[in-house]
């Protein structure tokens, strides 16, 4: 703990050293969450204090076309020890030749074109102890060489080893009544972690419409649990899995319309069909540059009632407002219902604004409402917070 | 009298003609024979000519211009032998050492008038007060060692010389060029070809002396030369393959040896008579006409070929040869002489073109179609008669074939008429989509050495495409005067801002160099003199420095009212040579006083030209062939309705042809406007023999669904094998080392395939319909064809609009999209830039916040430009990167990259009006100002910070624009903008942007170095302040791909 801590007094320092080629930067933030009720499972605190560092170090050459880049993370938080954690979510060397990309290291990818949930994007673990919403993202290592043509982007992925999901741990937030021991995870695979998953994606555009074909094979993303009734606790159990994405983005005028489609073969599930579909309408500069973003998506899990967070025929409203101001202020509010019983699962706000020039204010709201019973969300439903995130960048 | 009856005397000619052939075979061998001799004893006088003014007419008014031009100046016929040593060093003792060399020896070639080089530059500089002239690098110089200290003196000095670098010099000093001026008496057309080969030889015999260096060769000379080689190759090679390829055919379709060989006899002396033509009409050879031989074989073959058919048919009947020979010459002979006879009109009417050696092509050719048609039907007969031919049964295989495709066609001739009517609309639409390129070098393929020598020239040196402008200043002695000198000055400087124009030769590059010798080289004095009298003694006492054959008389004429600027230009498309050409002349009648206003002319101008008068001068020559062609068709199938009926099957394929080629190749060179003559007298055939054959079947009684059965069976097979032979024929062509001949060969080749299926479908289709009518007179019937073939017509044509609707653009008439498309033109070719950009907001109280940029731009020619974004403050937002395609007609397309998610979104570009980064520039202030976006209108002129220039207003053609219109302004000098206004929906002033602090860079382009957009309705501004702009990196379109935008930090 006392090396964490000189290293949080340390780094910024070594970071304004600018003798060294490249450039420092990064960000140190500071993090509170209130939860106004008390955890349903003993873990009753109310206020979760977090400190984070999240350095980083890049230099590029070759115009551009050569990219090294290294980000290490670091999380200490008051409460819960399994969310004070560490991880490199970068290392890596990008370069580059007319044809082809070359990604070598610890990376992150995205894919997706929807906002309520990313069906498709798969090859990095989620960071579930940073957020409950699993858009935080562990770094992955890979060896990924782009295909560049004028017919769009092959990309191949090749992934050695398998990062395990992060879980809450005893005195964290967003757990069952059992806590998941993270440090004695299963394999089905006799590989292990050390299993070679493979993916390969083929993205382009056709004028006003872009499109991605996906396919990975390799360890499921999404562990199952074995209950350990000796110690009561739950051993996440990772199998294998099969998946091809679909992504489809239009862009006509103001509209954008998405569409995600999933088919899964997973170890635990089967296989199975999930889909995202909605649009994205902005209303441009309304009121001094003001632009209004409102969302709308249906969500669709073929799996029904065992879809982990119950979203299987849902729909996701949501306005993106920003103020397009000199402090980039900028508001996304949503809200997850239910379709069946028109119930609202989840409300979330993310608001940010900034204070100075190097500092920002970050605002969260959770609230969990009335998920479907056998939904995962439903254990979480003590869990609402509030949350302040001040940064410091660098 | 009976049908049956005035079929019966219809050929009673025909089968007195076939017994006379065949009572008297020797004489008419003989006396054929006889006359093809006294036609091929022409030969002897056939000459070659190499000279591209030969492309031209007389009376061409480019040609004229230019002519005049050469008067008033020396000859511009020139060798650029250009120098490569393969260390790339210039410079040193023994390149220069050969250089002299080759310039000495360069004065022995013969014709030579004027050679110039490095070497013996008439360098100018001061010694005390004494003007010196010499050679740049001298003997003397050379035989003394030279220190690396002269040589870079000297490098220094060659560089530093506009007349010299980019010209015989380039910017590395690694290649060097001698540009040797040749005046050719004219006397015989072997000059060009002599005068070349002792340029190659000289080249050769410097490379042995002096190892270690490269040499290539270009210019007029090597052109006309070019010109003659591909001529001669063309002969040399396509023939032999030609005449395997007719043999293999004939061996195909025949089968019979004999008949291979008449045919081949035939063929050979068609040719024979054709070329001997071309010599009794003192008809030189150029590439063009050197195809004639080729054409004239093809044509040959499918005559012969068409009577042979017949009789073997006849024959395998049972009947007896002389009977048959008779039987096929019935049926043959009018379709024959029609074929012959349209073929003939189509070739003549080629006299229309501008272009004298299509006229020879034209001629040389009809003459050999006629002697091939008098050789078929007399020599051809007679041979047969006198040799032995074995009867073959004939195997009726396609029989049920052609049935059946008949039946189909009965069925179906409604819905191939639309679908034919439909194509040919469609594509015909596509024929304005052509683009014609008519650059000389283009002419030839790599296998003619001129071509890869300009391309290296090009690449490495200079341009090979110049234009002359002659400016006159309007009295004798009258270019010392500075007003005069002035405007040459500033035109030459805005010939060099544009795109493309890699050096520009002016005589005030000369009198700047002498000012400043006059002053001691004082460097401030690098510019005009100030006064008449001082400009003229400079002139003076330079000239009597000059030694023999190194005046001025190439660049001043003789009373000295007037010089002239040459321009030199990059590889362009002859497009882009006309637009600069127009830019130049607009801008002198702007700026210059009316004698200034001088237009473009050189050959590269007249070979720019050539399409145009072409396409007009062809437009009437094939209208007059279709006229006289359909006319034929009526008399000959003395029925309005089919003559009329053919035009169709005879108009489409060319236009079938040529949208294809459109579609699919876009380029072509002017031979494309004769496409349409040459193919029709080809293409006629197919509908004459089938037409003919129908009315043979309609006149003996057939109803029309077996009058086409009747046609389909008796000439399907003839005139597949005609067209598959004309078809390689042509095709032979497309091996041609010129480009003329192989777009002409490509063109026609698809076009008489094109024609076949139009025969076999459209024409039997359309028999088929209008008999109905006629037999119905059905009213309702009609209307609903009209109905039909309407709504395709309006279908086809909506369609293609639909199509080229976004392609086209407005007439740049007024002069407000003449001071735009100015500004563009000077700012265009500067590739790529990339820079810093602080971006200062300030508020309304005055409180600032700064934000740092990168951003790197890429030039897209023809479209808007790429650009990439990249933020690195404020810090949380560092790395966000905004990726931009800026078109000139579509919507843009953007993509912003957010780091901390490693997402690339696809933004709505409907957003345009919105302040970007929240600053008071919108995200349509920033993309590139293409012409396109905006339609214009002329204010005023204006002084733009005490300079003239211009006020135009721009009014937004995407209604989503956060603007009703902007007022800018543009000084008419460097065309940089200075201030724009805008004003918002309601037309209320919103901003006002200025631009402060020009800089010129090295590529002469201007930048501002701050950029202030102050809003009136909010008070706040925001301030763009650039630095480290540079130009010309390493940056291509791959760094603006989206993983780039990904990859960037």
């Amino acid at each position: 703990m006392k090396t964490l801590v000189s290293l949080l007094l340390i780094l910024p320092s070594v970071v304004f050293a600018n003798d060294i080629p490249g450039v420092f930067s990064g960000e140190i933030a500071a993090e509170y969450r209130y939860f106004p009720n008390e955890g349903a499972y003993d873990n009753t605190e109310k206020h979760h204090g977090s400190i984070i560092l999240r350095p980083e170090y890049s230099i590029s050459w070759d115009n551009d076309r050569s990219v090294f880049s290294a980000i290490p993370f670091v999380r200490y938080d008051q409460q819960d020890s399994a969310r004070s954690h560490a991880d490199m979510r970068e290392l890596s060397l990008v370069t580059s030749w007319p044809a082809v990309e070359l990604r070598f290291g610890i990376s992150k990818v995205f894919w997706g074109v929807t906002e309520s949930q990313h069906l498709v994007d798969v090859i990095n673990q989620t960071d579930l102890v940073e957020n409950p919403d699993g858009e935080e993202k562990l770094g992955q290592p890979m060896i990924s060489p782009t295909l560049i043509t004028d017919a769009g982007y092959l990309e191949l992925y090749i992934l050695p080893f398998f990062r395990e999901r992060t879980f809450p741990g005893e005195f964290g937030r967003y757990r069952g009544p059992i806590v998941v021991d993270t440090d004695n995870a299963e394999y089905i695979h006799p590989d292990g972690d050390k299993h070679i998953d493979l993916s390969l994606r083929w993205s382009t555009n056709w004028h006003d419409l872009d499109w991605a074909l996906s396919y990975f094979n390799g360890t499921d993303r999404d562990p199952a649990f074995r209950l350990d009734t000796q110690r009561n606790l739950l051993i996440p159990v990772y199998g294998q899995s099969k998946q091809v994405g679909l992504e489809l983005q239009y862009i006509y005028k103001d509209w954008l319309f998405k569409t995600e489609v999933l088919r899964k073969d997973s170890f635990q599930y089967g296989l199975y069909t999930a889909a995202t579909v909605g649009f994205e309408y902005t209303l441009t500069n309304i009121h001094n540059g003001m632009d209004i973003g409102l969302i709308y998506e249906w969500l669709y899990d073929s799996r029904g009632e065992i879809t982990p967070y119950g979203m299987f025929d849902a729909s996701f409203i949501a306005t993106r407002i920003a103020v397009n101001n000199a402090a980039s202020t900028e508001i996304l509010a949503g809200i997850y219902l239910d379709n069946a019983s028109t119930a609202m699962s989840v409300f979330r706000v993310e608001a940010s604004h900034r204070l100075a020039p190097s500092y920002s204010l970050d605002v969260e709201i959770n609230i969990i409402g009335q998920p479907p019973e056998a939904s995962r969300l439903n254990l979480f439903r003590n869990d609402d917070y509030l949350q302040f995130r001040l940064s410091r960048y660098f | 009298m009976s049908t049956n009856d005035r079929a019966k005397k219809q050929y009673q000619t025909e089968t007195r003609w076939g017994n006379t052939v065949l009572k008297h075979p020797y004489i008419i061998i003989f006396s054929s024979i006889l006359l093809v001799l006294m036609l091929a004893y022409g030969v002897r006088f056939a000459s070659v000519s190499s000279d591209y003014r030969y492309f031209f007419g007389e009376d061409n008014p480019q040609r004229v211009a230019f002519e005049r031009l050469q008067n008033v100046y020396s000859q511009d016929d020139s060798v650029l032998l250009t120098v490569t040593p393969t260390d790339g060093v210039v410079f040193k003792p023994s390149t220069l050492a050969g250089l002299d060399f080759l310039t000495k020896q360069a004065w022995l070639l013969p014709y030579v008038t004027r050679v110039d080089s490095i070497t013996n530059f008439q360098y100018s500089h001061a010694k005390g007060d004494d003007l010196i002239v010499q050679d740049l690098v001298n003997a003397p110089n050379l035989n003394a060692e030279l220190s690396s200290e002269v040589l870079s003196q000297l490098k220094a000095i060659a560089l530093a010389e506009p007349l010299l670098k980019n010209r015989l010099i380039d910017e590395q000093a690694s290649v060097t060029g001698i540009n040797i001026k040749m005046t050719f008496p004219g006397k015989s057309p072997f000059e060009v070809p002599e005068a070349a080969e002792a340029a190659r030889q000289l080249a050769q015999k410097f490379k042995q002396q002096f190892p270690g260096h490269e040499t290539h060769l270009t210019g007029m000379v090597m052109l006309n030369d070019a010109f003659n080689e591909a001529g001669i190759r063309d002969v040399m090679t396509l023939m032999p393959l030609m005449y395997l390829l007719i043999a293999v055919m004939l061996f195909y379709f025949l089968r019979n040896i004999v008949s291979v060989f008449t045919t081949l006899g035939i063929v050979i002396l068609s040719i024979l008579a054709g070329v001997g033509f071309s010599g009794w009409a003192s008809i030189p050879i150029t590439p063009p006409s050197s195809i004639a031989p080729t054409v004239i074989m093809t044509l040959a073959i499918a005559h012969s070929i068409h009577i042979l058919k017949t009789l073997f048919k006849v024959m395998g009947k049972g009947v007896n040869k002389n009977q048959a020979i008779v039987e096929s010459l019935k049926q043959n002979l009018r379709p024959v002489f029609l074929t012959s006879l349209t073929t003939i009109i189509g070739f003549l009417s080629l006299n229309f073109s501008d272009t004298p050696p299509f006229h020879d092509l034209g001629n040389i050719t009809a003459v050999g179609v006629a002697m091939a048609f008098v050789l078929s039907i007399s020599l051809l007969p007679a041979v047969l008669s006198l040799v032995k031919i074995k009867p073959r049964l004939t195997k009726q295989t396609g029989s049920t074939l052609v049935t059946r495709y008949a039946g189909w066609l009965d069925r179906r001739s409604v819905p191939i008429v639309l679908t034919m009517v439909f194509v040919t609309v469609m594509l015909g639409m596509q024929i304005n989509k052509v683009k014609i390129n008519d650059q000389f070098v283009g002419y030839f393929d790599n296998s003619i050495q001129f071509r890869p020598d300009s391309e290296y020239i090009i690449e490495n040196l200079t341009g090979v495409y110049q234009i002359n402008f002659d400016l006159n200043s309007g009295e004798p002695q009258g270019i010392a005067d500075p007003g005069y000198l002035t405007i040459l000055d500033e035109f030459a400087e805005y010939m060099r801002s544009i795109r493309d124009v890699v050096h520009v030769a002016t005589l005030t590059d000369i009198f700047k160099r002498l000012n400043k010798n006059m002053h001691a080289d004082d460097e401030t004095y690098y510019r005009l003199p100030e006064q008449r009298e001082l400009a003229a003694q400079y002139l003076l006492l330079y000239e009597m420095s000059l030694p023999y054959g190194l005046d001025l008389n190439n660049q001043i004429n003789v009373d000295k009212s007037s010089s002239r600027v040459i321009v030199t230009l990059d590889e362009v498309p002859t497009s882009r040579i006309l637009e600069i050409s127009t830019l130049a002349t607009d801008w002198l009648k702007a700026h210059a006083p009316p004698a200034m206003h001088a237009i473009a002319t050189s050959p590269t101008v007249m070979f720019s030209h050539i399409t145009e008068r072409n396409i007009y001068a062809m437009l009437w020559g094939t209208f007059i062939a279709f006229t006289l062609i359909t006319i034929t068709m009526i008399i000959a199938l003395r029925s309005v309705k089919y003559g009329l009926l053919s035009l169709l099957p005879n108009v489409m394929p060319a236009i079938l042809a040529i949208g294809l080629w459109a579609l699919l190749v876009g380029e072509a060179g002017f031979s494309i406007a004769f496409v349409a003559s040459v193919t029709l007298g080809i293409i006629v055939d197919d509908t004459v023999h089938f037409l003919s054959k129908f009315n043979y079947a309609r006149n003996t009684g057939h109803d029309s669904s077996s009058a086409v059965h009747y046609a389909l069976e008796h000439v399907g097979g003839a005139l597949i094998s005609t067209s598959v032979i004309l078809i390689m024929g042509f095709s032979i062509l497309m091996l041609s080392g010129f480009k003329l001949n192989f777009v002409l060969g490509a063109l026609s080749a698809l076009t008489i395939a094109i024609a076949l299926l139009v025969d076999f479908t459209l024409l039997p289709a359309i028999l088929r319909i209008t008999d109905k009518l006629t037999v119905n007179k059905g009213v309702i019937m009609k209307t609903k064809y009209a109905t039909y073939t309407g709504i395709v017509i309006i279908s086809a044509i909506t369609l293609s609009y639909g199509l080229d609707a976004r392609a086209n653009t407005q007439n740049p008439a007024d002069k407000g999209k003449w001071v735009a498309v100015s500004a563009d033109q000077y700012d265009s070719g500067f590739k790529n830039q990339t820079a810093k950009i602080n971006m200062v907001l300030k508020n309304k109280q005055g409180q600032t916040s700064e934000r740092k940029l990168r951003i790197k731009i890429l030039e897209v020619t023809n479209d808007g430009d790429k650009s990439l974004i990249i933020f690195d403050t404020p810090r949380d937002v560092k790395g966000t990167s905004f990726l931009s395609y800026s078109h000139s007609l579509d919507p843009d397309e953007q993509w912003l990259y957010l780091p901390s998610l490693k997402r690339v979104k696809r933004i709505s570009t409907n957003n345009k009006s919105g302040p970007f980064m929240g600053s008071e520039f919108a995200y349509e202030d920033l993309s590139s100002q293409e012409v396109d976006k905006y339609t214009y209108l002329y204010v005023q002129a204006d002084k733009v910070l005490g300079i003239d220039g211009h006020v135009i207003e721009r009014i937004p053609v995407d209604p989503n624009s956060g603007y009703a219109r902007q007022r800018v302004w543009i000084d008419g000098t460097h065309w940089r903008t200075e201030k724009i206004e805008y004003y918002d929906r309601k037309n209320e002033l919103l901003k006002t942007l200025t631009y402060h602090g020009y800089q010129q860079y090295a590529n002469n382009k201007w930048r501002a170095d701050s950029m202030e957009m102050v809003n009136h309705q909010n008070g706040k501004s925001t301030t763009l302040i650039w630095k480290n702009i540079s130009f010309g990196l390493d940056v291509s379109s791959r760094d603006f791909d989206r993983n780039a935008l990904k990859r960037i930090r």
